[in-house]
């Protein structure tokens, strides 16, 4: 079955077609979501917002646009609402651990990068995280990411191009070597 | 080296395939001569390299099982009764038996000393009879018994 019919079932009031409707993005949208809060069980919380959220409006979602950069647009707005909140009530906690895999040498050298992949992302806007996410992560189109983000597509590559500059700033070091 | 200036800002848009086909064979030509340019697009490619495996390592399948079963229960409409109860319940304070217990036994005990002083409380004293005369005469029937009181005015 093709995602436009899911749609349809879905809008029809289907709950059992969401699930199959989901499934392409669950781990994509999780990604978006965990490079933007930078924590674990935030992100795990607000994918099960966004998908709420996807199915409580799908009703008013029209075929005109792909399924995809309207589930990101939400995505990207729940985060930012989220980053607000953050901001203006910070709750000071330590970041969710991910579960180990592989051995403890490249489990630690992996878990000292993301560490400082989340510090480098941590100094950028929240706009420019989405953007440098949305482009670098998910692979959208310029166009795609000035849809989501409701902004020209001049804006995108400027915002695209700071983000990029700030982030082989802080990992230089890790980027000379060839990651 | 020669050119760069020129190619620079287009290696972003080459590696994320947003150039015209004219704009990508002249990077192209341009990265076969240029190390400095290669190290660039090198570098861009680790940054994207990074950054896609940091996003998506960490979730694991339980995770999003667990996930799933909070999303279907926020897909379930509520119940009639649900609608009701639960917008009441947010606004009571929280159940806690015993706490409840101590004040209902606290609230008992108030009510079984104040009904006693209620009840048993002297009723006022009603006045049965009066005496029209040069010094009047009221009589007021009480529980406790009858109270005359005489008027009397001082002489001046």
């Amino acid at each position: 079955m093709n995602e436009r019919e899911l749609i349809e079932r879905v809008q029809k009031g289907e709950t059992e077609a969401f699930k199959d409707l989901m499934a392409p993005y669950e781990r994509r949208i999780y990604s978006l979501l965990y490079g933007m809060v930078g924590d674990h069980e935030d992100a795990l919380e607000l994918t099960q917002e966004v998908f709420i959220k996807a199915y409580r409006s799908i009703k008013s979602f029209r075929m005109a646009s792909s399924f995809y950069t309207w589930l990101y647009r939400i995505a990207v707005n729940l985060a930012l609402d989220f980053r607000r909140h953050w901001v203006a009530n910070p709750e000071p906690k330590e970041a969710s651990d991910p579960p180990d895999e592989g051995g403890p040498d490249s489990s630690l050298l992996r878990k000292e990068l993301n560490e400082q992949i989340h510090r480098a992302m941590a100094l950028l806007s929240a706009q420019h995280r989405a953007i440098v996410l949305l482009r670098e992560v998910e692979g959208l189109s310029y166009r795609e990411i000035a849809e989501i983000m409701g902004c020209r597509l001049g804006t995108v590559m400027s915002r695209l191009h700071y983000a990029r500059e700030g982030l082989r700033r802080a990992l230089e070091p890790y980027l000379k070597g060839g990651g | 080296m020669h050119g760069c200036a020129r190619f620079t800002p287009l290696l972003e848009g080459y590696l994320d395939g947003e150039l015209s086909a004219e704009q990508i064979d002249a990077v192209e030509e341009h990265l076969w001569s240029c190390p400095r340019c290669q190290k660039e697009l090198e570098e861009l490619c680790t940054l994207r390299k990074i950054l896609r495996e940091a996003m998506e390592e960490g979730l694991v399948n339980e995770q999003l099982q667990v996930a799933w079963d909070r999303i279907t229960e926020g897909l379930t409409p509520p119940t009639l009764k649900e609608r009701i109860w639960w917008p009441v319940r947010n606004l009571l304070p929280p159940f806690r038996p015993l706490r409840t217990l101590a004040w209902g036994l606290a609230l008992l005990a108030i009510l079984l000393f104040i009904i006693p002083l209620v009840t048993t409380a002297p009723s006022p004293p009603v006045e049965v009879e009066s005496i029209e005369s040069e010094h009047p005469v009221m009589i007021f029937q009480g529980e406790e018994g009858m109270t005359v009181i005489w008027l009397f005015e001082a002489e001046e």
